[in-house]
Parts: C-alpha cells; sequence; structure tokens
C-alpha cells in the first residue's frame, strides 16, 4: 500500500467580480491506495472542491498536488483530461447518465475510454442489473441508475473512485446498497474509494474520515474497525 | 413576482444572443415591409397626383393621323366625355462632334390640350414659336440650359430650337423608342414645342395622330372599345389601348405590384421565422424553469402572476424589433422612391413617412409575438406544483434501434449523437426546418436574379444575335429599308423586320400585343423555347407566345383575327401554326414571317426594323453613315442595349441581394439559436463525457455528427422547400401581363448548398465555443 495522492497546501480562490472567496485555505492530507475514505463537513466547507480538484476537473490556486508522485498541479487542461481518462472514476448524486445509450452501452461507453477496462457484461452483473442491459436510464429507477453509474465508473479500471453524495438522491435501503456496491469494489478490486456526504452514519463503513470545516481539515479520523454496510444502523 | 422577473430577466441576458435574433429579425421583416408599403404609397400618390395635373386620358389611340376637326364627332360616342389630339413627330437631335443617333420625339403644344397636359420645368411658358422642352434625361446627358439653340431634323430638314426648360407628360415617363423595351432616354427622349411649329415641320396641317379620351362615369375601356376602334379605323389605327395596358402605367403598376409583393411576402416569411423561433425559446426557457414555476405556485403564485413574467419578452421583442425596422424603413423608402422619381422623370416629391401604418405595424408585431409567446408559455397553467419540484421524469424517448448492421460502422459517441436525433425530435426537425427554409429562400432568391437576368438580358446572345438594330419610324418598302446599308463594307449581313402593335381577336377574347414579323430563315432572330429547343418559323401562320395564347383561348390550328391601322384597314385572319413558350421577354407577342405578313395585310409598306450583323470595330462608321439619313429614329448597339436593360433592372436585382443578404442573415441567426437551445440543454451530457475523460475533439465529434445529418436532412427537405418557395414567387409576381417562371438551376443550388454549407459551419463553431466553455464543477451540482 502506498501514497495515492498527496495534497501539499493547497488554496483555492474564486473571484466573483472583484470580491475573492477563499474556500480551501492551505489543506495538506494523503490518500493511501486501496482506502474507503470519507469526507464529511457542512455545506460549504470546501470538501466538494477539494474533490474536483482531486479528480482534475478544477484547478488549485496555491500549494502542490501529486498523484502517485506525479504533479498534477503543473498539468495543462489536455493533461488533466488524461489523468481523469486513466485514474479517475466519478459517481455523481444524480447519476448524470447517457440518456441515450442503455444501460450496457453507457458501461461501454467507459470501457471505450480505457486503455485496460473491465469486461461491462460482468460488472452490470455485479451490481445486480443482470439482464437489464437493454433498458435505457428513463426506463430505471434512481438506485438503478446510480449502480450504472458506479459499474461506468468502474469499467474504465480507475484507481481512484470520487463520489460526490452517491447516495444523497436516494432512500434509505437504496442508499445502503449502493454503499454495499461501493464498499464490494472496493474491496473485490482494491480501488481507492472516496465518498463526500453529509451523512454520517457513512463514516462508519470509512477507513478514515476526513471532517473538513471552513476550508480547512478540520480532523483526520483513523477508524480502527470499520464496519461492513451491513452492520450499520441506517 | 418583482425578483421572479429579475430572474427571468437575467436569463434573457445569459441568452440575450437568442433574443437579440429573435429582434433584429422581426426588425429586418418590418424594415422591409414598411419600406416596400411607404415607398409604393409615396409613388401611387406622386403619380396619382401627376396623373390628376396632368388630365392623364383613360384611353389612348394612336392613327396614322386623323383631322383635329374630327375629334368632337369622337365625343358622340356613348360613353366618352372628352377627346383629346395632338400631332408628334421623331426628330434627329443634332449634337456637335457625336454620331449618336439621337432622336427626339416631339408633340404639339397647344394651352388648349385638355388631356394630357405637359408639364413644363420651373414654371416656364412656351413663349414663341421656336421654344423647345425636352425630358429631363435628355437635357441632362446633353447639359441643356435656358437659351441652348437645340438643331433638329425632320425630313431631311434641319431647324434650330432654343431651349427653355426641361418638360413631362404623362403617357412618355417611359418612353419606347422601338429598339429597348427599358427607356433610354439618352438616346429616345420627349420634345414639346409650339403646335403651329410642328405643323410646319411635319407639312402635317390640322392633322393629330395621338389621341386621348377621358370616359363617362360609370364608363369602362370596354364599353367604347368597339364604337371607337369603328370610328377610327379609316384613320389607320396603330392601337387603342386603356389605362391599365399604356405603356407608363403599365410600367409603373407592374413594378408596385412586385414591390407590394416582395414588401408582403418577405415579412411576413421573416415574422414568421421569429415567430417560429421565439416559440422554441420560450418552451425550452418553461420547460428548464419548471422547477422554479412549481417552487413559486407552491408560494401562492398564480397562472396570470407568471404568465405576466413570460409574456414580457413578447413586448421586449415586439416594439424592439418595430422600433429598429420603422428607423430603417424611413431612408431605405425614400431611397426607392427618389431611385424612381429620378427613372420616371417624375416632378420632386418629399417622402411622407405614414405614421398611421407605423402604429399598426408595432401592434400586430407586438401582438404577434405575444400570441407566439403565449403558445410557447402556456404550458405553466399545466405545472402541477408538486410534481415541478421534483426532479422531472426523464422523457421515455422514442424507440429508436440503431441497426446492428449500421452498429458496426459507428463508434459510441456517433451512436449517442444518432440516438440523440431521434429521442428528441422536435429538436432535431427544428434544426431542419432552420436549415431548409434558408435553403428555400436563398436559392429562389438567387434564381430570381438569375431568371429575371436569363429572361431580359441574356436573351441578346441567344434569342436576338444581330449586332446592331436600327428603328425606322415610319413603315417603309422592304426593299428602300434594305438599301440604306448598301455600299457599307463593314456590314457582313442585315435583315428587315417590324415590329407593329396589333390588335388580337379569337371569338369574344381581344388584346392589344405586339406582331414581330421577321425573316422566315432569319439569322438576327432564333425563336426558341424554355428548354432552348429550336421553333423554326412555319411557312405560314404565327407563332403565338404561350401567355398571350392563353389569354386569347388560343390553340395550335385556330385562326386568330389580327388587325393594325397601319398595314391595312381591314383585320386578317390568320391561323396559329406553333405556341411558344420562351424564356426571352422578347417572345412575349407572336411571331411571323415577313413576307407572310406583308402578303396577308397586302401591304407594300411593312417594315420598320433593321437588324444588322457588323464588324463591332465599326460601329462609329455605321453612325456616321446614317447620322444624316432621314426615317432613322434611333440605332442601338445590342451592347447598349444589353447594357439599358441591366441598368432598368439594377434596382430589382440589387434588391434580390438584399433580400438574400437578409436571408443568409436569417439562416444565421435561426440555425445557430436553435442549435444553441438545442446543446444548452445537453450541456449537462457533454459535461459528464468530460468528466469521465472525454477528450474535447470527442465530444465536438458527437455534436458535428448531429449537425452533419440535420445538415444533410435539412438540405434534402430543403428541395421542397425551394419549390413552395418557387411557386409563391411565381403567383405573386405574374401579372396579366407577364408570367414569371421560375428555374432554379443546378449552379445555383450548388451555389445555396455552400451558402448553408458556411452557416451550418459557423453555427457550428459556435456552438462548440459553448460546449468549450462548459464548468466542469457545475456539472457535478446539476440533475443530469
Amino acid at each position: 500500500m502506498g501514497v495515492l495522492v498527496e495534497a501539499k497546501n493547497i488554496v483555492k480562490r474564486f473571484q466573483v467580480g472583484e470580491v475573492v472567496n477563499t474556500v480551501l485555505h492551505g489543506i495538506s492530507f494523503t490518500i493511501e491506495e486501496g482506502e474507503l475514505d470519507v469526507i464529511l463537513g457542512p455545506s460549504g466547507s470546501g470538501k466538494s472542491t477539494m474533490v474536483n480538484i482531486i479528480g482534475g476537473i478544477d484547478t488549485l490556486s496555491e500549494g502542490e498536488l501529486y498523484y502517485k508522485g506525479q504533479a498534477l498541479h503543473t498539468l495543462n487542461r489536455n493533461g488533466l483530461t488524461q489523468y481523469r481518462r486513466d485514474h479517475i472514476g466519478f459517481i455523481f448524486q444524480f447519476y448524470n447518465l447517457m440518456p441515450n445509450l442503455t444501460a450496457y452501452e453507457n458501461i461501454e461507453l467507459a470501457a471505450q475510454l480505457s486503455a485496460d477496462p473491465l469486461d461491462p457484461e460482468e460488472l452490470l452483473e455485479k451490481v445486480g442489473l443482470k439482464g437489464k442491459g437493454d433498458n435505457y436510464p428513463s426506463r430505471m429507477s434512481g438506485g438503478q441508475q446510480q449502480r450504472v453509474a458506479i459499474a461506468r465508473a468502474v469499467c474504465k479500471n480507475p484507481d481512484l473512485l470520487l463520489c460526490d453524495e452517491p447516495t444523497g438522491a436516494l432512500d434509505i435501503r437504496t442508499g445502503a446498497e449502493i454503499l454495499k456496491v461501493l464498499s464490494g469494489f472496493n474491496k473485490e478490486y482494491r480501488k481507492t474509494v472516496f465518498i463526500i456526504t453529509h451523512n454520517a452514519d457513512i463514516a462508519q463503513i470509512a477507513d478514515r474520515v476526513f471532517y473538513f470545516r471552513d476550508g480547512l481539515i478540520e480532523k483526520i479520523v483513523k477508524n480502527e474497525r470499520p464496519l461492513s454496510v451491513d452492520e450499520v444502523q441506517w | 413576482m418583482k425578483n421572479y422577473f429579475r430572474n427571468l430577466r437575467r436569463d434573457m441576458l445569459k441568452n440575450r444572443s437568442a433574443y437579440l435574433g429573435a429582434i433584429l429579425i422581426v426588425a429586418l421583416g418590418i424594415l422591409i415591409y414598411l419600406a416596400m408599403n411607404d415607398f409604393t404609397q409615396n409613388l401611387h400618390s406622386c403619380i396619382s397626383r401627376y396623373y390628376e395635373e396632368t388630365e392623364f386620358a383613360d384611353v389612348f389611340a394612336e392613327v396614322r393621323g386623323i383631322p383635329e376637326s374630327e375629334l368632337s364627332r369622337l365625343e358622340n360616342i356613348e360613353g366618352i366625355e372628352t377627346v383629346s389630339g395632338r400631332a408628334s413627330a421623331d426628330a434627329r437631335l443634332m449634337i456637335e462632334d457625336s454620331d449618336e443617333i439621337i432622336t427626339v420625339h416631339l408633340i404639339g403644344y397647344s394651352p388648349d390640350d385638355r388631356l394630357n397636359r405637359v408639364v413644363f420645368g420651373n414654371g416656364a411658358k412656351m413663349i414663341s414659336p421656336d421654344s423647345i422642352f425636352i425630358g429631363k434625361e435628355m437635357s441632362r446627358a446633353y447639359g441643356f440650359r435656358e437659351g441652348s439653340r437645340v438643331r433638329l431634323a425632320v425630313n431631311g430638314k434641319i431647324s434650330e430650337f432654343s431651349y427653355v426648360s426641361r418638360v413631362s407628360e404623362p403617357e412618355y415617363l417611359v418612353m419606347d423608342s422601338g429598339t429597348s423595351a427599358a427607356s433610354d432616354f439618352e438616346h429616345y427622349d420627349l420634345g414639346v414645342i409650339d403646335e403651329a411649329a410642328l405643323e410646319t415641320l411635319s407639312g402635317k396641317k390640322g392633322i393629330v395622330s395621338e389621341l386621348g379620351f377621358r370616359l363617362k362615369k360609370g364608363y369602362s375601356f370596354q364599353a367604347v372599345q368597339n364604337e371607337l376602334t369603328q370610328a377610327l379605323s379609316p384613320y389607320g389605327v396603330s392601337s387603342i389601348t386603356d389605362r391599365k395596358h399604356q405603356t407608363t402605367d403599365s410600367e409603373i403598376e407592374s413594378e408596385m405590384h412586385n414591390y407590394r409583393m416582395a414588401g408582403t411576402i418577405v415579412p411576413l416569411l421573416f415574422i414568421l421565422c421569429s415567430m417560429f423561433m421565439l416559440y422554441i425559446i420560450l418552451k425550452k426557457l418553461v420547460n428548464k424553469d419548471r422547477p422554479l414555476i412549481g417552487t413559486m405556485k407552491a408560494m401562492g403564485a398564480g397562472n396570470a402572476d407568471l404568465l405576466k413574467v413570460y409574456l414580457f419578452p413578447s413586448v421586449l421583442i415586439g416594439l424592439s424589433g418595430s422600433l429598429i425596422g420603422i428607423a430603417g424603413s424611413v431612408p431605405l423608402g425614400n431611397y426607392l422612391l427618389q431611385d424612381d422619381i429620378r427613372y420616371y422623370g417624375l416632378p420632386d416629391a418629399v417622402f411622407v413617412s405614414d405614421p398611421a401604418s407605423k402604429l399598426l405595424v408595432i401592434f400586430f408585431a407586438v401582438l404577434a409575438c405575444f400570441i407566439t409567446v403565449f403558445l410557447g408559455v402556456s404550458e405553466i397553467v399545466n405545472i402541477n406544483p408538486a410534481d415541478a419540484m421534483r426532479a422531472e421524469a426523464p422523457s421515455a424517448g422514442g424507440k429508436f434501434t440503431v441497426p446492428p448492421a449500421l452498429k458496426k460502422f459507428l463508434n459510441m459517441r456517433q451512436i449517442i449523437g444518432l440516438r440523440s436525433l431521434f429521442r428528441n425530435p422536435t429538436r432535431s426537425i427544428v434544426t431542419i426546418f432552420a436549415v431548409s427554409i434558408s435553403f428555400g429562400m436563398i436559392a429562389n432568391f438567387i434564381s430570381y436574379r438569375v431568371v429575371t437576368k436569363e429572361t431580359n438580358v441574356d436573351t441578346f446572345g441567344t434569342f436576338e444575335t444581330y449586332d446592331v438594330n436600327i428603328s425606322l419610324g415610319d413603315l417603309k418598302k422592304n426593299s428602300d429599308a434594305a438599301s440604306l446599308l448598301d455600299g457599307l463594307p463593314y456590314v457582313q449581313s442585315s435583315e428587315t423586320a417590324a415590329v407593329y402593335t396589333v390588335l388580337l381577336r379569337n371569338r369574344n377574347h381581344s388584346r392589344y400585343d405586339t406582331l414581330t414579323a421577321i425573316n422566315s430563315n432569319s439569322a438576327m432572330i432564333h425563336l426558341s423555347d424554355r428548354d432552348n429547343i429550336p421553333h423554326p418559323l412555319p411557312a405560314s401562320g404565327l407563332v403565338m407566345g404561350k401567355l398571350l395564347a392563353e389569354k386569347l383561348g388560343v390553340s395550335v390550328g385556330d385562326e386568330v383575327e389580327v388587325e393594325n391601322g397601319l398595314l391595312s384597314d381591314r383585320s386578317v385572319k390568320i391561323p396559329v401554326s406553333d405556341i411558344l413558350d420562351s424564356k426571352s421577354s422578347f417572345a412575349g407577342g407572336c411571331f411571323m414571317s415577313l413576307e407572310n405578313t406583308a402578303e396577308a395585310f397586302d401591304a407594300d409598306d411593312a417594315v420598320n426594323l433593321i437588324y444588322v450583323k457588323m464588324d463591332r470595330n465599326y460601329f462609329g462608321d455605321l453612325k456616321r453613315a446614317l447620322k444624316d439619313t432621314p426615317g432613322i429614329t434611333s440605332l442601338m448597339e445590342q451592347d447598349k442595349v444589353r447594357k439599358s436593360y441591366e441598368d432598368s433592372l439594377s434596382l430589382t436585382m440589387n434588391m434580390m441581394y438584399v433580400f438574400c443578404a437578409f436571408s443568409i442573415f436569417l439562416g444565421i441567426i435561426m440555425i445557430t439559436n436553435i442549435t444553441n437551445i438545442s446543446v444548452r440543454e445537453r450541456l449537462n451530457e457533454f459535461g459528464t463525457l468530460m468528466i469521465l475523460g472525454t477528450t474535447q475533439s470527442e465530444v465536438d465529434e458527437i455534436i458535428l455528427f448531429e449537425h452533419e445529418i440535420d445538415f444533410i436532412l435539412g438540405i434534402l427537405s430543403g428541395f421542397p422547400m425551394a419549390f413552395v418557395w418557387k411557386k409563391i414567387i411565381e403567383y405573386s409576381l405574374s401579372s396579366d401581363n407577364f408570367r414569371l417562371v421560375m428555374e432554379i438551376p443546378p449552379g445555383v443550388y450548388l451555389a445555396t448548398f455552400l451558402i448553408c454549407f458556411a452557416i451550418m459551419l459557423f453555427s457550428t463553431v459556435l456552438v462548440l465555443k459553448n460546449v468549450r466553455a462548459i464548468r466542469l464543477t457545475d456539472i457535478l451540482k446539476e440533475r443530469g
């Protein structure tokens, strides 16, 4: 197990008109390979901004960010696209599936972006959607759509899965099932999973929990004995 | 609701290009409508005022000569109130150092003229028998000033006059010299001298040839035509016509008709396009704002409150478009009016812009936008707050499946593009429609220019292939006319011919038109149909233009009665041997061989034209040789005739360029805005793909693929659209005397294709620019 991501003194500022708003005030941390980490924090604490920067869809204002020792803060737009393509899987709160592709084709789309993809058919089965590959997103429930989104993210065979409120739009039971799938991928495929959530219960399944407040990491708590999803009292 | 309105206003600012586009399209439509409307109204009132001041007659006749004393007898014909007549003669204007054959059509002036009165410039008066007044354009061309000496040759005798001022007369606003249907005032214009002086020049005392008639109230031309024709027949009737078919009035009316039609159809289409675009914009806006509308309803806002907010753009667009259009219409309308006043030599007039029409236009523009916007936003009424605040269920979409055979040729991005087209058919149809309507309009506007040029200008070189056209004032013997060119070495060949105005009758149909008599094996006039298939003159009988044949109800084999008082005192029956549907404007009347014509009418003097083929380097020599030859009214080089046609058509042609430019502009606005709306709806989809690691060029590939298909389908549906437009233009611009047959040549289709391709490319570049501006961090926050 090594360090997957290393953040050093990251500052992020947004300029709106003449007002400069600092969202991240110089935060530093590392993400270990194969971990399942959870970020908790109130709205506006900077957790989504941090994940966006790690995922290469936003840039930092100051500081340094390394992925397996490779400096991300020096990459240009194309370099970041290649980084996302090769190493990152995204899971969104509202699934963001391609409405014009079937469930299978959505997963296959990710496979086509990767040099070393996983088998879409196998992933479809893993997320419990065997036989539903021909369905369009419009004919699937929220939980099913999120499963497809997870399979799509994993299919690229990324090292890091970034999940922004993956259960935020789902009911408790479905949310738990989704977490089980994510946890399963973490364990079975040794993928690093980074989950942003408001739900403090989810922290119980994490290896480490990052507590964000006012653009700073308040604390990072290592979970000595992470629970399985089934063990958590939702 | 104030803040909700603010929210909408900000949304409009974000999409300002779409709203500005709609405003500009409305403005263009209104500009064209008002400019044309104001122009035709001003021209109509200017010409009506002029007709009234000059007592423009209701009926016109031209005879070989009638004693003035006989005129009062014609007033006994039931329906005729007043008769007026005057003498006329063509005189050669002698200009020093000029070899041009310049003819002045002299008419005799009497202060007692009751109809078709002349108007002298600058309030001048006929002060002495040697005074002469000349038309505005010829006066300007040769720099005549008050007191300038003007030398005229009539029947070989030279007389000198003193120029007083310019002159106009309602019958001669358009001058037909016989060599060019388009007025060429530098070579043929009006001149007015004292009645007695003209009698002395022509040697015809008390004989008049140009007659005007005022009809009693309640009487029409048809009511007096027969009796008048009979009464005048002993005096050699050349033509009898009503005001509608009089050269000046018919040309001005035809021009006003064309402007009115263009000024109605084009703006209507522009406003319809604008309404269509507005409908789409507002429909999409309401769809996007569903959760907001639901929230507002949940907070207690009523349908009326919300509708009021969304109807604001209609007032803004209608009002802004109208004001911009109105501002532009005044200079354009004034330009058109002044150009026509100059062209027709009408008295100066001040352009009056009618405020009532402006108010009406603003009202209708706002109303049209209001109705469109209402249709677009009426969905607000059906929005249920509870449903609207939840995430909208994704559209079930169609059941389009990419056929496996096709699928293996497409990559996933192309499949996304293809499915997207079928899953949102409205969006695709709207884009396809934008391409097809632009294609149809541009193709027709370019073609109209091509067809007008083919009909009027290109006819020289295909239908008429002479180098010089010599018009003889009076009918001459064939041998006399031919001998005029004897001994001129540079003349390669010549043909005598004639153009007469004849009355044609078939059963209860009658019509004045031209009969052109040419050599049976003419090498100068080539009768050919629309497909350029030659129609040689038959051994006997007439070749009749299709429109004329239809007006007379004549088919091949029928006999028509043909009458011309200058040729014969009696009418003759001539069979129709062929009916010609030709592109050339020259082929409107009917044709017969010169030999058959002379024989049918038993006329020795039957020639009034000579067509000449010659070495073009010797035009000057020909003019010098014929300069002092009496009996020649005008001599026109074909190139100059062609140029005079081009000049007379330049305004119409330029107008077509303007319409073309407007259509291209309309195409850019519609295609760009509609494709942008379509892409804006899918920014989340494109953003997600980019987050997943799809490169910019791969996302571009999806959009390009969709645009390629939209474009291809747009062009394919553009052909039927072009056909519909073709029919609309043909219907609108055809008149009683002229039938427009539009043809869109393959070259025009190709040019239009390239123009539409450029528009689509431009729109695609703008759309791709929007996609490049996607902020990926925002995508994570949005509902997918």
